[in-house]
C-alpha cells in the first residue's frame, strides 16, 4: 500500500469511526477547526447522503486550504476534488462554476480522467453560453484523450513512518484494519476523492459519442458556423437511438443545410424527418417554423410545405407530451397529471399539472412531501410544455403561411381558402387584412374572378380607410381594372384613394404614390391628358424622390407632348436626361424630343434629333419609329432614295407591327407621287405575308385598290374596297376603311357609270340591312348618302340620333360636322374636334372638324381660341382648298380688332393663291371692301365692292355679289352719290345672278314699284344693260 | 382530356370506399357520359350520412366533381387540404382528387404543382404513384398544346 493510500485510509477511518457513533455537528463548527483529512470525510458524508450541496463547503476549504501545497499526493487528491466539484456544480445547475473547476481539471496534472472531464467540461460550457469554449472542449473530447501525468512507479507506505498528524489520530493497527475493511468493502464513494491512480479509462460509448456530438454540433449552431455544424448532427442522426433526440438532430441540420442555402441537401433530410415522430418534439415545432419560414423565402415551396405539414396544433403537442409526461411520472412513482391552465393574479397564464383525481383521490398540489422526487427529464418536460402553452397561438401563423406557400407555388383554391380563414378570424387587425389582400390578389391572378374582386374590393374599401390595408387593397383592384382594361373605373377608385388616412408608414406611402402614379398613367390612356398631368405632378410634388420619380417624370413630359406645349416638353426631355443619363427612358426621350421639334417646324433640329436616336439606340424600341420619322422629313425634302432607305430600314427593325404599318403605308404614299404602284404592291404584300391577321388589311387592301385603279381595273379595286369595308368597317380604330371610303366615294362619281353605281350601292345596302354592328352601319350610310349628294341630310338626322359620338369614326363625324355648319350648330363642335385631336388625329376627315370649331369660335367671340384653331388649319392643310376658310376667318378676326393693315395683307393673300379661286376669292374682295369701309374710305371700299359683283358673281350663287351691290350702294350713298347709288340698284336688279336673291329686295324698296315695274318689263322683254357705275377722282352726281 | 371516369374511378379504388357500400355507382357508370342522375342521387344520400368532417368534405368533393361542377369541387377539396391538413386518412387522397381537379379545370400549371408535391409528400404510396402518372399526363397534354400552337 503506497503512502498516498494510508492517507486516505485515515481519513476513512476517521469516517468509520464518526459512523460508528462519533458524529461530527457540522453546521455550525468552524471548517478551520477541521483537519484536512476531516474536510474530505465530511464531504464524503454528505455526498453519501445524496447531499451535495451541503458538501461543497467541505470541498471548497479543503482546495483552499491545500492550495499552497505542490505535493504529488495532495495534487492527485486536489485534482480529484476538481473533477467531484465539476461534477456536483453540474449537477447543481451551475455550469459555469462547473466549467472553471473542470478546466483547471483538464489543465493539471494528474488528468486521470480526461475523457469524462471533457465530456462533462463540454456540457457545461454549453450551458454556460461559452460555446466558442464549448467547441473546443467537445473537440478535444472526441480526440480520445488519454490520461496524463500518471506516475512512474507505485509507493508502498510503512505506517509506522506516518507523522500524528498524518495518522490523524489513529494507530498504526488501526490504519492496518481500516486498508482491509476498505479492501473488502470494495468500492467507496471516498474513493473517488483519492489521490490513487484509477483504474483506465474506458473509451466512450456510442452514446456519449452521440452527446458529444449533438453537443459540438449545437455549439456551432450557437456560433452560427454551420458548416462546421454538419458532421456532428449527421453523426447523431446516424447514430442515436432515442428518436427524439436524432429527429431533433435531425431538424436542426435541417436548419443548418438551409442556413447554408444547401436547400437540395436540406430537402434529402427534410423527408427523412417527414418519417419520423419528431415533430411531436416542441423544439422541433418551433425550429420547423423558422425553418419553414426560410424555406419559404427562398420559394423552395415543397420543402416548405412538408415542414409545415409536420407541425402540430400545439393541442396534439401537448396531449402528446401529457402523454409521455404520464409515462415518465408512473416510471417515477409519480400519480399521472391532467393539464389545468389557469391565470394568475398578474393576469398571466400558468399551466399547473394537477395530479388526475384517479391516481390520488383528489387534486393535490404537487409538492406534497410523500411523493418521490421528480425525475430531471420529467421536469425538463413540464418546464417545455409550460413554455408552449404560454406562446401565443402560431397556428394562425403558420395557416397564413401555409397559405402564402398555396399562392406562391400557384394552388390557387388552396390559398384563398387559407387565407380566407385568417382574413375571418380578426378582420380588423393588420395580419387579417394582409390575408384579405393577398387572397384578392390570388382571386385576380390566376382565378381571374373579376366579379368577386371587385365586390370584395369595394366592399373592403367602404370599410377600411387607415393603414396599409386598403391602399393595397387598392392597389389591387387598380391592376385587376388594368387587366381588364377598364380604365374609366380605375379613375372611379380615386376619390376612395384621396379619402385615405394619412400615414407615416413609408409602406403606405409609397402604396400612395404607386396609386396616384396609376391613375396618371388611366388618364393618359383614356386620352385625358391635362389630368394625366396635373396627376404625374403630384406624384413628384407629394412623393419627392418616390421609387416612381423617373417615370413620372418622363410621362409629365409625354403629357406636354401630347397637349402639344412642345417646347415645355422639349425641356422636360433635357431635364430628364440631365438628371438620369443612364435612365430606361433616356432613348424614347430623346425621340420625343424629336417629335416636338417636328411640332415646332423646326425640322432641320427635327432630323438631327431622330438621327441622334438611330446612331445613339440602334436596338431601341424607338429606332424603327425614329428611322420612320427621319424619313418623312427626307422625303418632305425631296430626298426620295434616303426615304426609302430609312422607311425599309424602319421595317426591317419594327418591334411591333405598329411600326412596319406607318413606314410601309408611307414609303407607300411617296411611291405613288412617282406613280411606281408595282413598288407599292411588293411592299404590301411583304408586309401582308409578315403580319397575317396583325397587319392592318384594310389599310393595306387600300393602297392594293389604288395600285389596281392605276392598272385600270376599276371593277376589282371596286369590288375589294367593298369586301374590306364589309369586314373590317365594324372595327372603329380601322382607320384603312376611312381611306377606302373617300376612295370609294370618287371612284363612283368618277368612273362608275349609273349601272355599276346603282350596283354598288344595291351591294352595300344588302350589308346595310345585314349588319347589326352600328360603326359598319354608320360607315355604310356616310358612304351611300355621299354617293347620292345627301350626306348633309344624313348629317342632320345622325345630330339626333346619336348623343354618344364615340361610336362614330371619322366619315360619320365629318358628316355630322357639315350638318351642324349647314344649320349653324356649333355646340358640340368642340366635343367633335377633341375627339379627332384625341382618337383620330392623322385623319383626313379632321378639316370639317376644325372649320366647325373655327366657326363656333367666331361667332363666339372667342377670337384667341378661334386664331389657335386657324393655325391649327393651317398647319395641317396649308393652301389645300378646304382650309381656304381658315384664311378668311383670320382676315375677318383682324378686321374685328380693327387691325387693317393685317386685314389687308390676309385677305390680299387669299386672292394670290390658286388654289383657293372661287368663292374664297369672291368672299376675300368683299372683305378688302369691309376693311375700307370700315377704314374709314367709302371710296376704295366701293372699288373693292364693285369687283366682287362684276367678277365673282358665278361664284356661291352669286351671295357675294349680291353683298357687293349692296355695300357698293352704301357707300355711294355715304359719297352723296344718290345717282349712282339708284344705278347701282338698277344695275343688281338686271344682273340675273343676283336678282332673285333675297339682297334684291333692298334695291327693289329703294327704286319703288314703279321703277322695278319697268326693270321687270324690260328683262321679260330682253333687254340687255351693262349699267356701270364709276366714281373719279372728285365725287360728282 | 383525360378519361375523368377511369381516374375517378381509381381514386375511389384507392380511397376503399371505406364506408363499406360496393362500389356499384362506379361499376355500373358509364363511361361515355359520365354518371347517372340517379347515382348521383344515391351518393348525396349516402353523404347526408358521414360524420366525420374530413371524409365527408372528400365525398362531397367526388360528388360535386360526379354532377360536373369542378370549380365547386376543388373549392370543397380545399377546405379538406387546408382544415384536416393532418387527417391521415383522407389528405392524401385529397390532393391528389385536387391536381385532378385543376386538370380537369384546365389549370394545367396547378394542377402539375400539386400532384409534384403530393409526390414529395407522400412517396412510396399508391397516391404518389397516381401522381406520377397524372404529371405524365398533364406533360403530355402541354406538348400537344405547344404543338398545336407552333403549327399555327
Amino acid at each position: 500500500m503506497n503512502m498516498r493510500k494510508i492517507r486516505v485510509l485515515i481519513g476513512v477511518g476517521s469516517l468509520l469511526c464518526m459512523l460508528s457513533g462519533q458524529a461530527l455537528a457540522a453546521a455550525t463548527e468552524e471548517f478551520a477547526d477541521i483537519s484536512a483529512s476531516g474536510l474530505l470525510y465530511e464531504a464524503s458524508k454528505s455526498l453519501a447522503g445524496g447531499n451535495y450541496v451541503a458538501a461543497v463547503p467541505y470541498l471548497e476549504h479543503y482546495m483552499e486550504r491545500m492550495e499552497p501545497i505542490e505535493e504529488d499526493r495532495v495534487v492527485a487528491l486536489k485534482q480529484s476534488v476538481r473533477l467531484k466539484m465539476g461534477k456536483i456544480y453540474a449537477h447543481m445547475e451551475d455550469p459555469f462554476t462547473a466549467s472553471d473547476y473542470l478546466k483547471q481539471y483538464t489543465q493539471t496534472l494528474p488528468c486521470y480522467r480526461p475523457r469524462e472531464a471533457w465530456k462533462l467540461l463540454a456540457l457545461t460550457l454549453f450551458e454556460s453560453g461559452q460555446f466558442k469554449s464549448c467547441v473546443d472542449a467537445a473537440g478535444k473530447a472526441l480526440t480520445h484523450p488519454l490520461p496524463k501525468g500518471l506516475p512512474t512507479q507505485a509507493k508502498t507506505t510503512d505506517y509506522n513512518d506516518l507523522s500524528k498528524n498524518e495518522m490523524a489520530g489513529f494507530t498504526a493497527r488501526q490504519m492496518k484494519r481500516i486498508e482491509e475493511e476498505a479492501g473488502e468493502d470494495g468500492e467507496t464513494l471516498s474513493k473517488a476523492i483519492s489521490e490513487d491512480v484509477p483504474d483506465a479509462e474506458p473509451d466512450y460509448t456510442v452514446e456519449e459519442l452521440v452527446f458529444l456530438n449533438m453537443t459540438l454540433a449545437e455549439a456551432h449552431s450557437k456560433l452560427e458556423n454551420w458548416e462546421a455544424s454538419i458532421e456532428p448532427y449527421k453523426f447523431v442522426v446516424e447514430n442515436a437511438v432515442n428518436e427524439d433526440r436524432k429527429g431533433f438532430a435531425i431538424m436542426q441540420l435541417v436548419n443548418s443545410l438551409v442556413a447554408m442555402k444547401q436547400f437540395d441537401e436540406a430537402k434529402d433530410f427534410i423527408v427523412k424527418l417527414y418519417e419520423t415522430n419528431a415533430r411531436y418534439d416542441i423544439r422541433v415545432n418551433m425550429a420547423l417554423i423558422s425553418a419553414a419560414s426560410v424555406l419559404l423565402e427562398e420559394e423552395k415551396y415543397d420543402s416548405a410545405l412538408m415542414l409545415y405539414r409536420m407541425i402540430l396544433p400545439r393541442s396534439d403537442l401537448v396531449a402528446y407530451q401529457v402523454k409521455k409526461m404520464n409515462e415518465l411520472r408512473r416510471d417515477a412513482g409519480l400519480p399521472r397529471v391532467e393539464i389545468k391552465v389557469s391565470t394568475n393574479d398578474m393576469g398571466r397564464v400558468e399551466t399547473l399539472f394537477g395530479n388526475k383525481s384517479s391516481d390520488l383521490g383528489g387534486i393535490t398540489s404537487e409538492f406534497a412531501t410523500e411523493l418521490p422526487p421528480k425525475p430531471m427529464e420529467l421536469i425538463t418536460l413540464e418546464e417545455s410544455v409550460g413554455v408552449l402553452l404560454g406562446l401565443p397561438p402560431y397556428e394562425d401563423d403558420v395557416l397564413y403561411r401555409i397559405g402564402l406557400l398555396f399562392a406562391r407555388a400557384g394552388r390557387p383554391w388552396e390559398a384563398v381558402t387559407a387565407l380566407d380563414t385568417i382574413a375571418g378570424l380578426d378582420p380588423d387587425s393588420a395580419k387579417g387584412q394582409d390575408a384579405f389582400a393577398e387572397s384578392l390578389m390570388v382571386f385576380v391572378d390566376p382565378l381571374e374572378k373579376y366579379e368577386l374582386v371587385e365586390k370584395r374590393g369595394m366592399r373592403f374599401l367602404s370599410a377600411y380607410l387607415t393603414g396599409r390595408g386598403p391602399r393595397r387593397v387598392a392597389h389591387i383592384l387598380t391592376g385587376s381594372y388594368q387587366k381588364q382594361e377598364r380604365w374609366k373605373d380605375i379613375k372611379k377608385l380615386l376619390p376612395m384613394i384621396e379619402q385615405f388616412a394619412p400615414s407615416t408608414d413609408p409602406v403606405a406611402i409609397q402604396y400612395d404614390c404607386e396609386l396616384y402614379y396609376m391613375q396618371a398613367v388611366a388618364d393618359v390612356v383614356l386620352l385625358n391628358f391635362q389630368s394625366a398631368q396635373t396627376g404625374f405632378e403630384r406624384v413628384l410634388t407629394d412623393y419627392p424622390d418616390s421609387h416612381q420619380k423617373e417615370n413620372a417624370t418622363y410621362w409629365h413630359a409625354m403629357t406636354q407632348l401630347f397637349l402639344k406645349n412642345h417646347q415645355e416638353a422639349i425641356d422636360e426631355f433635357d431635364s430628364y436626361a440631365v438628371t438620369w443619363p443612364n435612365g430606361s427612358w433616356l432613348p424614347s426621350a430623346a425621340f420625343h424630343s424629336g417629335i416636338c421639334l417636328f411640332g415646332l417646324e423646326k425640322y432641320d433640329e427635327a432630323e438631327a434629333s431622330f438621327t441622334h436616336v438611330i446612331e445613339t439606340w440602334p436596338d431601341d424600341a424607338v429606332y424603327s419609329d425614329a428611322c420612320s420619322m427621319r424619313a418623312d422629313l427626307l422625303a418632305s425634302k425631296g430626298l426620295l432614295d434616303e426615304a426609302q432607305r430609312d422607311y425599309e430600314e424602319a421595317i426591317a427593325s419594327a418591334d411591333v407591327p405598329r411600326q412596319a404599318t406607318y413606314a410601309v403605308f408611307q414609303m407607300a404614299g411617296m411611291f405613288e407621287l412617282e406613280a411606281r404602284y408595282e413598288e407599292i404592291l411588293k411592299v404590301v404584300n411583304a408586309y401582308l405575308n409578315r403580319y397575317g391577321e396583325e397587319a392592318d388589311v384594310a389599310k393595306a387592301t387600300y393602297w392594293v385598290g389604288k395600285t389596281k385603279l392605276a392598272q385600270g381595273l376599276t371593277g376589282e379595286a371596286v369590288e375589294v374596297y367593298r369586301k374590306t369595308i364589309v369586314k373590317y368597317g365594324g372595327n372603329i380604330q380601322q382607320d384603312g376603311v376611312d381611306l377606302i371610303i373617300t376612295e370609294l366615294l370618287k371612284i363612283s362619281k368618277r368612273l362608275l357609270d349609273d349601272d355599276e353605281r346603282e350596283a354598288l350601292k344595291e351591294s352595300l345596302r344588302a350589308s346595310l340591312l345585314a349588319s347589326d354592328n352600328l360603326t359598319l352601319q354608320l360607315r355604310l350610310r356616310v358612304l351611300l348618302a355621299s354617293i347620292d349628294g345627301a350626306a348633309i341630310e344624313l348629317g342632320k338626322q345622325l345630330i339626333l340620333e346619336l348623343d354618344d359620338l364615340e361610336q362614330a369614326p371619322p366619315p360619320v363625324l365629318a358628316v355630322i360636322c357639315d350638318a351642324s355648319f349647314e344649320q349653324e350648330d356649333f355646340s358640340r363642335a368642340a366635343e367633335i374636334l377633341s375627339i379627332f385631336q384625341t382618337r383620330y388625329e392623322e385623319s383626313e376627315f379632321m378639316r370639317t372638324a376644325l372649320k366647325l370649331r373655327g366657326y363656333g369660335l367666331f361667332e363666339a367671340g372667342e377670337y384667341d381660341v378661334a386664331m389657335k384653331v386657324i393655325e391649327e388649319t393651317q398647319a395641317l392643310y396649308g393652301t389645300e382648298p378646304a382650309a381656304a376658310w381658315a384664311q378668311v376667318m383670320k382676315g375677318r378676326i383682324e378686321l374685328k380688332q380693327s387691325d387693317f393693315d393685317a386685314a389687308r395683307k390676309t385677305f390680299s393673300e387669299v386672292i394670290s393663291v390658286r388654289e383657293w379661286r372661287g368663292e374664297p376669292y369672291a368672299e376675300s374682295t368683299y372683305y378688302l371692301g369691309v376693311v375700307e369701309e370700315d377704314a374709314g374710305d367709302p371710296r376704295q371700299a366701293f372699288g373693292w365692292y364693285q369687283r366682287v359683283y362684276l367678277l365673282y358673281k358665278g361664284y356661291a350663287q352669286g351671295y357675294w355679289a349680291a353683298e357687293g351691290y349692296l355695300a357698293s350702294a352704301r357707300c355711294l350713298q355715304k359719297l352723296g352719290l344718290e345717282n349712282d347709288r339708284r344705278n347701282t340698284f338698277r344695275a343688281m336688279l338686271f344682273d340675273k345672278y343676283v336678282n332673285r336673291l333675297p339682297q334684291a329686295e333692298d334695291a327693289r324698296t329703294v327704286l319703288g314699284a314703279e321703277e322695278v315695274l319697268e326693270i321687270s318689263q324690260m328683262i321679260a322683254d330682253g333687254l340687255q344693260t351693262n349699267l356701270t357705275v364709276s366714281i373719279d377722282a372728285e365725287v360728282t352726281e | 382530356m383525360m378519361n375523368r371516369i377511369l381516374l375517378f374511378s381509381a381514386l375511389f379504388a384507392v380511397a376503399g370506399f371505406v364506408f363499406g357500400a360496393e362500389p356499384v355507382a362506379i361499376a355500373s357508370a358509364d363511361k361515355d357520359t359520365g354518371f347517372s342522375e340517379s347515382q348521383i342521387q344515391a351518393a348525396e344520400q349516402r353523404l347526408a350520412t358521414i360524420t366525420d368532417p374530413a371524409a365527408k368534405l372528400f365525398f362531397k368533393t367526388a360528388v360535386e366533381w360526379a354532377k360536373g361542377e369542378p370549380e365547386k369541387a376543388l373549392k370543397t377539396v380545399s377546405e379538406l387540404i387546408v382544415h384536416y391538413a393532418h387527417d391521415e386518412r383522407w389528405i392524401a387522397r385529397g390532393e391528389l382528387l385536387s391536381a385532378v381537379l385543376y386538370a380537369e379545370l384546365g389549370m394545367l400549371e396547378a394542377s402539375d404543382v400539386t400532384a409534384r408535391q403530393v409526390q414529395a409528400l407522400y412517396a412510396g404510396t399508391d397516391v404518389a404513384e397516381a401522381a406520377t402518372a397524372l404529371r405524365n399526363e398533364i406533360e403530355r397534354l402541354k406538348n400537344e398544346t405547344d404543338v398545336k400552337g407552333s403549327v399555327k
